[in-house]
């Protein structure tokens, strides 16, 4: 089994677009200044539809961890153990993710992160962290 | 408008663990008919039906398939599902449905048998099935580590040790060793769930709730008419909702959940309060979650969940005894009809048929159920008739 492919829809394909080019790309709304995650045509904050992209700078803290050492999904069995992660990012919004380059037993709260991507068909990376530099 | 306006006059139980021989339809209906004979009806009586998609067996319009293999044509027929908390907000929709004149008396039903009816693939698909497919699902990270992410937040923020979420366990399986009816009834201690097999760090395999096969039911009708019945009424004196996401990275808070609002609105609309409660069946898929909620469910200050805990308050002649069958962590845990169970467990305290677990006197309690990954709450207050 292969990992799964996000499957695009019109509202998220610049997020995915943007992963494809090495870049974290998130939503500002031009009426409140909300930035907002996962990708949606409205700004969840006040409902304008004036919402625009921007790249944000991949940096984040780690706010909470935990280790996947069982078996899980199809196609992670040559990953086992990793680390999941909920990530804090710089500009606000928090996204679920996976931390690597990291022993499991340094991890700590508010720990700085940054992006990487692992690259799975031509068209899609999935953001992936490591410790910040 | 709604505070007694209606009671639970009948439940039913299936088995529960495996049962290999049988599918979620036929559980389900097991259940319905042990209902229906507790309140002493036919199932032609029914004209208001509730059931909720099983794992094994689903169907897209599932209560119109049920209403269908029972051969009853009610005029209130609906599917729920919002995970465990399904169960207690139906009772508000039945509540709703009777009071409104659409129907009179609504049978509930729910059976699914996870534990026999699918191979650990297909379960570790349809767990993934619950998370979002572009922003989690890409990562292989399991329901679980979710959760044991939430309690790690917890105990970051609050100093919650992994030996006070044990004890958590500890109780569930202490109250289910005396109740004939649950899955696991060995009497566990702390040590025992330190020493289990670490599921998703900080989680312990026995902070973790089972898996199993099984259904229950419960018939309910108006209050007019509740006392026609065989069994003690059981009133619904409240209920209240919350929602604060479905996706654990939506999450406006990893420590303090929707109950924090579920609660004030159950509250509210049965003007009873947290120290009215004789006993609280909460959801205990995990153990952070009961912590979690005995706070925001008002029982304890936010934070103190794990003192409160470890002082025995939530075992039988505690303060709260809280799952007193046991628990989705030791009596079962069957997919979406979990909750059900907690629900005619605490008709039964109400009745005052719990045998050896019954809490003396018991008058009120709540029952508590949630959804998702600490997603959808819901919160029902139950009361016996001198609360009325």
């Amino acid at each position: 089994m292969t990992k799964p492919i996000p499957k695009p829809n019109p509202e998220t394909k610049p997020f995915w677009d943007g992963c494809a080019a090495g870049e974290l790309r998130l939503q500002r709304c031009n009426a409140c200044g909300h930035v907002q995650f996962y990708p949606r045509k409205l700004c969840s904050a006040c409902f304008s539809p004036d919402v625009s992209w921007f790249t944000a700078s991949g940096r984040g803290e780690v706010i909470s961890w935990s280790l996947v050492a069982l078996p899980s999904a199809p196609g992670f069995e040559d990953e086992l153990p990793f680390t999941s992660i909920l990530v804090k990012l710089d500009e606000g919004p928090t996204m679920l993710s996976v931390l690597r380059e990291c022993e499991y037993e340094s991890i700590s709260q508010g720990m700085p992160i940054s992006v990487i991507f692992e690259k799975r068909t031509e068209e899609i990376s999935v953001p992936y962290f490591k410790p910040a530099e | 408008m709604l505070r007694g306006s209606v009671a639970i006059v009948g439940l039913g139980e299936t088995p529960v663990g495996e049962l290999p021989t049988q599918g979620s339809t036929e559980i389900a209906a097991e259940a319905a008919r042990l209902a229906l004979d507790d309140a002493g009806i036919t199932k032609g009586e029914i004209d208001g039906l509730i059931t909720c998609n099983p794992w094994v067996e689903p169907h897209l319009y599932h209560a119109e398939m049920f209403s269908e293999y029972m051969q009853v044509f009610p005029p209130f027929c609906m599917t729920l599902n919002a995970g465990g908390a399904t169960t207690l907000t139906a009772v508000m929709r039945a509540a709703s449905a009777i009071v409104t004149g659409v129907c009179n008396t609504v049978l509930m039903t729910h059976g699914d048998n996870p534990r026999t009816g699918m191979s650990g693939l297909e379960t570790m698909q349809k767990m993934t099935t619950t998370l979002n497919p572009q922003f989690e699902l890409p990562y292989g990270i399991p329901l679980t580590n979710g959760y044991a992410m939430a309690g790690r937040a917890h105990m970051l923020e609050y100093g919650t040790t992994s030996e006070q979420l044990a004890q958590i366990a500890v109780s569930a399986r202490r109250h289910a060793s005396l109740n004939p009816a649950a899955e696991m009834r060995d009497p566990i201690t702390v040590d025992d769930v330190m020493n289990s097999r670490v599921v998703a760090d900080p989680l312990h395999a026995l902070d973790c709730s089972l898996w199993s096969d099984g259904g229950a039911a419960v018939v309910i009708v108006s209050a007019e008419r509740a006392k026609d019945f065989p069994n003690r009424p059981v009133y619904f004196l409240g209920c209240g909702e919350g929602h604060f996401h479905e996706h654990l990275f939506q999450a406006r808070s990893l420590t303090t959940t929707a109950a924090s609002e579920s609660a004030p609105r159950a509250y509210e609309m049965s003007g009873t309060n947290p120290r009215d409660m004789d006993f609280a069946q909460v959801y205990d898929c995990f153990t952070p979650v009961v912590l979690m909620e005995l706070e925001d469910l008002g029982f304890c200050p936010k934070g103190e969940g794990g003192r409160f805990v470890e002082d025995g308050n939530i075992e039988l002649g505690g303060s709260l005894p809280v799952n007193t069958h046991g628990g989705l962590l030791s009596h079962s845990h069957t997919g979406h009809p979990g909750s059900l169970f907690a629900l005619t467990e605490a008709v039964r305290q109400l009745r005052g048929t719990a045998g050896d677990r019954q809490v003396k006197d018991a008058e009120v309690g709540m029952v508590h159920g949630q959804g998702g990954v600490l997603s959808s709450h819901s919160t029902l207050i139950l009361g016996a008739e001198a609360t009325l």
